[in-house]
């Protein structure tokens, strides 16, 4: 029973850990805190929909369109909305992340209707025996899967390739960054890109998990306790907040009263923020006189 | 082209004349609404007004203090059940129960204050909304105080055996709440304690090193902020009559936020046009209907419409509407002269 509460809480995790990434990338980059990422997950996640349910393209096809499709999301967004805000007061531009927010929730409203639809299983979720008494469902599988591999593609790409230490850079310092050759802007469209690439795939695995409607949205809002338990701002603190933060909701709505669930994730958070207000693995800047 | 002293002085004295009248224009206005308009116009004006007192309060936290809260249905909530919870239950009369909810509220505000002292920015505002989100799950499962989803029946407020009961006789309370707290507001922002709490805003460090008690202040801030919100949650559960949890979600306070966005944060009259430009915005969409095509569904149409109006002030007119306000007078006010000489006064400060 313990053990598969913890299954099922690291696949949900893993969703989490997808979701607090999205907001990482932007978020050390340009210092903005994308309230709109649930929604592009959830738009994502409605367009595979309705790619499986046309049924006329493969499997293996519908997912490479959604991904291509939540990158074009991400670059429209920042092009469209987010560049003229550079320079902007940040909490201004956080509002606009939200404005963003609200307007993809109704797009998806006027062309999906609000009713739950159930999404195709692409894989099963009938548990099989992997190890000896711990039934694991391939799906939930392929969740912590992709989410290790995302994870470990991004951790090349930012240590290895030339745009991956040009965004590092930037997250360190926007003017330096700038007088060194960088070209910041063109940074932030790519940070915008990845951020919604990752929310497309968050988007096709959590679906299945829960029911498909508009309000799916609000799910980027439970990975804010994920991201600040890891540290915000920190890749391995998003991967390890999201995993815990999983782990530990499952295993509270297992044991404790009902309704503490629910919440469970931002009693966490408060409790972090008067106690360690870094998280794991971050960094907290306080000024002192 | 600087003024003369003298001439100066005769200018402000001009110009607080014209803002008394305008002032009584405005009075006015409100004292007859209610004889020109019909219930539904009522109902309409009566959560105006309950907005208005929350962005207010909202105002004086954000806008004057710089203290980010993405949470403030939560201080709403609080009042509006405190006021439901005391009448129905406890037999209180409202005319108690009003001003304790504001205390309830209040004191929930010290509660949320404390821990967030620390906390900046961004931070705060997760905390927030975390708060809210805590605050709204009590509510639901707190069974035998607020019977959980299915809500309360509130009671309607009588003045000395006069029945308020209709929006036409409601709308009087609110709207002397309204103007009573509205002009607390506006004296709070031209008094020490508002100069101190906008010296926060501005620079922590240097309103500590002025001998400002950064803790002190922004408690003080919390607590008046949630007073006036509490205060709102009353009035606006005597209204409706029935409150249930769902009354007061995320996206209501991020409404308020939004508000005080469109117009114009850390300035009183920001507040209002801000809470009655976005109450009034659903209601305009509704008018529009017999033109939409079937498929359309009203509600996404408003939010819709809705979020895009916050990106295109936020993009266009970052300082609100009442900023906006002020850029077309003193462009009247010297309308020879080039109107870039003479800018708007700036309301949004940056709050990096």
């Amino acid at each position: 029973m313990l053990m598969q509460q913890i299954v099922s809480g690291l696949a949900l995790g893993s969703v989490y850990a997808l979701v607090a990434l999205g907001f990482i990338i932007i978020y050390k980059a340009t210092e903005v805190l994308n309230f709109a990422q649930g929604d592009m997950m959830m738009f994502c996640a409605f367009i595979n929909y309705s790619l499986l349910i046309n049924g006329s393209i493969s499997v293996f096809s519908t997912i490479l369109i959604t991904l291509m499709f939540g990158a074009a999301l991400g670059f429209i967004l920042e092009r469209g909305i987010l560049r003229p805000m550079i320079g902007r007061p940040l909490f201004a531009t956080v509002l606009v992340t939200m404005g963003v927010g609200i307007c993809l929730r109704a797009i998806a409203g006027v062309i999906w209707g609000h009713q739950a639809k159930a999404v195709p299983e692409i894989l099963s979720i009938t548990p099989i025996q992997v190890l000896p008494g711990v039934p694991v469902s391939p799906f939930h599988l392929a969740i912590f899967f992709s989410t290790i591999a995302i994870v470990a593609f991004l951790s090349v790409f930012f240590q290895y390739t030339r745009a991956g230490t040009a965004m590092r850079a930037v997250s360190m310092h926007h003017l330096a960054s700038f007088l060194m050759g960088i070209r910041v802007r063109r940074i932030f469209s790519m940070t915008w890109v990845i951020s919604g690439f990752v929310g497309a795939l968050g988007g096709m695995l959590i679906a299945p998990l829960t029911f498909l409607n508009p309000d799916l949205g609000w799910i980027g809002l439970n990975a804010f306790p994920a991201a600040v338990l890891g540290g915000f701002g920190s890749i391995p603190g998003a991967i390890v907040g999201g995993l815990m933060m999983g782990v530990c909701e499952n295993i509270a709505g297992g044991y404790l009263p009902e309704g503490i669930k629910n919440v469970f994730a931002w009693i966490v958070l408060i409790l972090v923020l008067m106690i360690r207000p870094e998280g794991f693995f971050g960094t907290y800047e306080e000024k002192k006189v | 082209m600087w003024d003369s002293g003298q001439h100066r002085k005769r200018r402000q004295d001009e110009k607080l004349e014209m803002n008394k009248v305008w002032l009584a224009i405005l009075l006015a206005f409100t004292a007859i609404l209610p004889f020109i308009s019909s219930s539904y116009m009522m109902h309409i004006a009566v959560m105006t007004g309950v907005a208005i007192i929350v962005a207010h309060g909202l105002n004086i936290l954000m806008g004057f203090t710089g203290q980010v809260s993405l949470g403030h249905a939560a201080f709403v909530a609080v009042g509006a059940y405190t006021s439901a919870i005391l009448t129905s239950k406890a037999g209180v009369s409202f005319w108690l129960a009003l001003p304790l909810s504001g205390v309830a509220a209040a004191v929930l505000g010290l509660i949320v204050a404390g821990p967030s002292l620390r906390l900046k920015k961004l931070y705060l505002a997760i905390a927030t909304l975390g708060y809210a989100f805590i605050v709204n799950e009590v509510l639901v499962y707190w069974e035998s105080l607020t019977n959980g989803t299915a809500g309360i029946v509130v009671p309607q407020v009588s003045f000395f055996g006069y029945a308020l009961d209709t929006g036409h006789k409601y709308y009087y309370l609110v709207y002397t709440l309204v103007i009573l707290l509205s002009f607390i507001a506006y004296n709070l922002s031209q008094s020490k304690l508002g100069r101190a709490l906008m010296a926060v805003r501005d620079s922590e460090e240097a309103a500590q090193s002025l001998g400002i008690g950064l803790v002190k202040y922004k408690v003080l801030a919390f607590v008046i902020s949630a007073f006036y919100a509490g205060i709102a949650g009353s009035l606006y559960a005597h209204f409706i009559t029935v409150i249930a949890p769902t009354s007061f979600t995320v996206m209501l306070s991020i409404e308020y936020v939004f508000m005080l966005v469109v117009g114009g944060m850390g300035h009183v009259w920001g507040a209002v046009l801000g809470a009655i430009l976005v109450t009034l915005l659903p209601e305009g969409i509704r008018l529009f209907i017999r033109f939409l095509p079937g498929w359309l569904d009203i509600a996404d149409l408003q939010q819709f419409v809705y979020g895009l109006i916050v990106i295109v002030f936020l993009i266009f007119e970052p300082d609100g509407l009442y900023a906006r306000w002020l850029k077309i007078k003193a462009y009247l006010e010297r309308f020879p002269l080039s109107p870039r000489k003479q800018k708007g006064e700036r309301v949004w400060r940056r709050w990096r």
